[in-house]
């Protein structure tokens, strides 16, 4: 009789003998884990209908800006108050960044605390904070992701139809920075605002109904609260006009006045920009109380 | 042996004034199987919590494995299967095992080896890839106790293992912990109050009750200082039999329908049957049996109104 022949690949369960990361490697992970999911990567069917749709929306929005700024140059008329082309485009971008943050921060914060599952985090080698910041990582990627591509694409898309590319390229460099610079604020800004809101509760629903109803009653007031009483600092209430203000200063305003004017009736009201430190300093403010939240809320889970 | 777990004078209150949670826990906790016993309300979740740095304790300290609970390099060696579902319902199995085991530290490729093997060895092989939304709760205990295991821990503490299932299905995981331990040499901290759960699977039991240990030990030590029971069932007047034992010296419980006789020698059996001739009682069923851990709890509690350590054996 012949010996038995072949390997035996599939032995089952083992000891592990090889060696373990660190901590680094277990923020890592977790932040590239959370990052796929916020793309909709193994995601149900509506998540990732609802994702396409937005950057459906984004990449209209995008078309939108270059054509009619492309046709500006070519000397059309436009609209007065149109300005900056990048700029524009922030001011058009800005909901779905808030509406994508009301998405993707519920999913990755609510959902676990829900499930209860932050336990099985925190019997891992790794710190409450790590996990928070692997999360926020994770939000705060995909959400810049969303605000620089569009902008790179529309940089790109007017370097082709510059008259010299190169001397284009030139010319505009240095917006490079600041279009990445205002990305970030943007994405830093709504990144933490979501997380505020979506670790107070464990519903899903509830934190993105949250997110997105907020921004828009504070615009409402700030609106009223300005027409009423023509103290342009209140429109810092208006939470959009954080990030919008910084990015004003950075890449240049969207609109070809800095000052708006609006007529009512017989009655007319003047919006003016503030000045970009103020708004820096409402920005941190309110980033500064949104981390508050965070860890406030978060600290019950800590031992 | 070492003490796999050893903690010292472990207090926790969660409210300024409450009642505690746990009260002085001292206890050496062996290497192996060991059960962690307590009705609802014990104190047994509060204790795993505060070995695994989830919970800090008002008083005291709790080494785990040698090294002190809020160690971090700890976490890698322990396991930890909840009684909460605590299970992402999105995920499947397999997702979450990569993800916990990467978190834990190992390796993608090593992650994603170890969740396929951890997975087949609790039985889910066939549905690691289904969200686990859909999971019935048998399966579900068995994601559980997979993540404990997926980055292969030397001590697993499990909660309440077979909360909620079936027969079938505790027969399966009880079988599934006795094989961890034998195969695999893991160590288990078994929490739960089902009693049968621990005789099955454990050597050892830590007794709780009321945030305080009621005995600690292994099994064998513990149950070997009380008598067997000789349980009789008769057809007859039940109350009136058993005062007639025990004017015969005999040491008699009233159990429901039938009697539990301490025996301490054969002249248990010729008391027995002279005294049912004497009293014209017919004798339906007569049995002896080891000491229970059952036995020994209810024992426990009913002579530890007020619980504190009470030795292994009883009589001298």
């Amino acid at each position: 009789m012949q010996a038995p022949k072949g390997v035996i690949y599939d032995q089952g369960y083992r000891r592990y003998e090889g060696a373990y990361r660190g901590r680094g490697y277990a923020i890592w992970s977790l932040f590239s884990a959370d990052f796929k999911r916020a793309l909709g990567i193994k995601k149900g069917l509506w998540y990732r209908v609802f994702l396409w749709i937005f950057f459906l929306i984004i990449t209209v929005q995008t078309v939108f800006v270059f054509f009619f700024d492309f046709a500006a140059e070519l000397g059309s008329p436009t609209p007065a108050t149109f300005g900056q082309p990048h700029s524009f485009l922030f001011d058009l971008m800005s909901v779905i960044l808030l509406f994508l943050s009301a998405m993707v921060a519920p999913d990755l914060l609510s959902n676990d605390r829900k499930s209860k599952a932050l336990q099985l985090y925190l019997v891992r080698p790794i710190e409450l904070y790590d996990y928070l910041l692997a999360k926020a990582g994770a939000i705060f990627g995909f959400l810049m992701l969303v605000a620089l591509v569009p902008q790179l694409g529309l940089f790109v898309a007017k370097t082709f139809t510059s008259e010299d590319a190169v001397q284009y390229i030139a010319n505009h460099a240095r917006d490079l920075g600041a279009l990445t610079l205002s990305s970030g604020l943007y994405a830093f800004f709504y990144t933490v605002f979501a997380m505020a809101l979506s670790s107070l509760t464990t519903q899903r629903s509830q934190a993105t109904g949250a997110i997105i109803a907020l921004p828009f009653f504070l615009g409402l007031g700030a609106a009223l609260l300005l027409i009423l009483t023509q103290n342009q600092y209140v429109q810092l209430l208006d939470l959009d006009s954080l990030p919008a203000g910084l990015k004003n200063a950075l890449v240049g305003v969207s609109y070809g006045q800095q000052n708006v004017q609006i007529t009512l009736g017989d009655r007319s009201f003047s919006f003016e920009s503030l000045d970009w430190p103020i708004y820096l300093l409402a920005y941190g403010a309110v980033v500064a109380f949104s981390l508050s939240v965070v860890l406030f809320s978060y600290a019950k889970e800590r031992p | 042996m070492a003490a796999m777990i050893e903690t010292q004078d472990l207090t926790k209150y969660y409210q300024r004034g409450g009642t505690p949670a746990l009260q002085g826990v001292t206890a050496q906790i062996p290497a192996g199987n060991v059960g962690l016993l307590g009705e609802n309300g014990a104190g047994k979740t509060t204790f795993i919590k505060i070995c695994l740095g989830l919970l800090a304790p008002t008083a005291g300290t709790a080494r785990v494995l040698g090294m002190a609970n809020t160690e971090r390099a700890l976490r890698r060696k322990v396991g930890y299967m909840p009684e909460d579902d605590s299970l992402s319902p999105d995920l499947s199995p397999m997702d979450l095992l990569v993800r916990l085991g990467r978190v834990s530290g190992l390796p993608f490729r090593a992650a994603m080896e170890r969740a396929h093997d951890v997975l087949y060895l609790v039985g889910l092989g066939e549905e690691r890839f289904r969200p686990i939304e859909g999971f019935s709760v048998g399966m579900k205990q068995r994601v559980k106790l997979a993540q404990a295991l997926v980055h292969d821990p030397k001590l697993v503490f499990l909660d309440e293992p077979t909360s909620g299932m079936d027969p079938q299905g505790r027969d399966e995981i009880l079988q599934l912990i006795k094989n961890i331990r034998e195969r695999l040499q893991i160590n288990i901290l078994l929490s739960t109050h089902l009693l049968a759960d621990v005789e099955r699977t454990c050597d050892a039991v830590v007794i709780l009750r009321e945030g305080q240990v009621l005995a600690q030990g292994y099994l064998k030590d513990l149950l070997a200082g009380f008598e067997d029971l000789v349980y009789v069932r008769i057809f007859g007047d039940l109350n009136g039999f058993a005062q007639c034992l025990q004017r015969a010296s005999l040491s008699v419980s009233v159990l429901g329908s039938e009697l539990a006789i301490e025996f301490d020698g054969e002249r248990v059996y010729e008391i027995l049957w002279r005294e049912a001739a004497n009293q014209g009682v017919q004798i339906r069923r007569i049995e002896r049996q080891g000491h229970t851990l059952e036995q020994l709890f209810l024992r426990l509690h009913n002579l530890n109104p007020h619980p504190s350590p009470l030795p292994a054996r009883e009589r001298g």
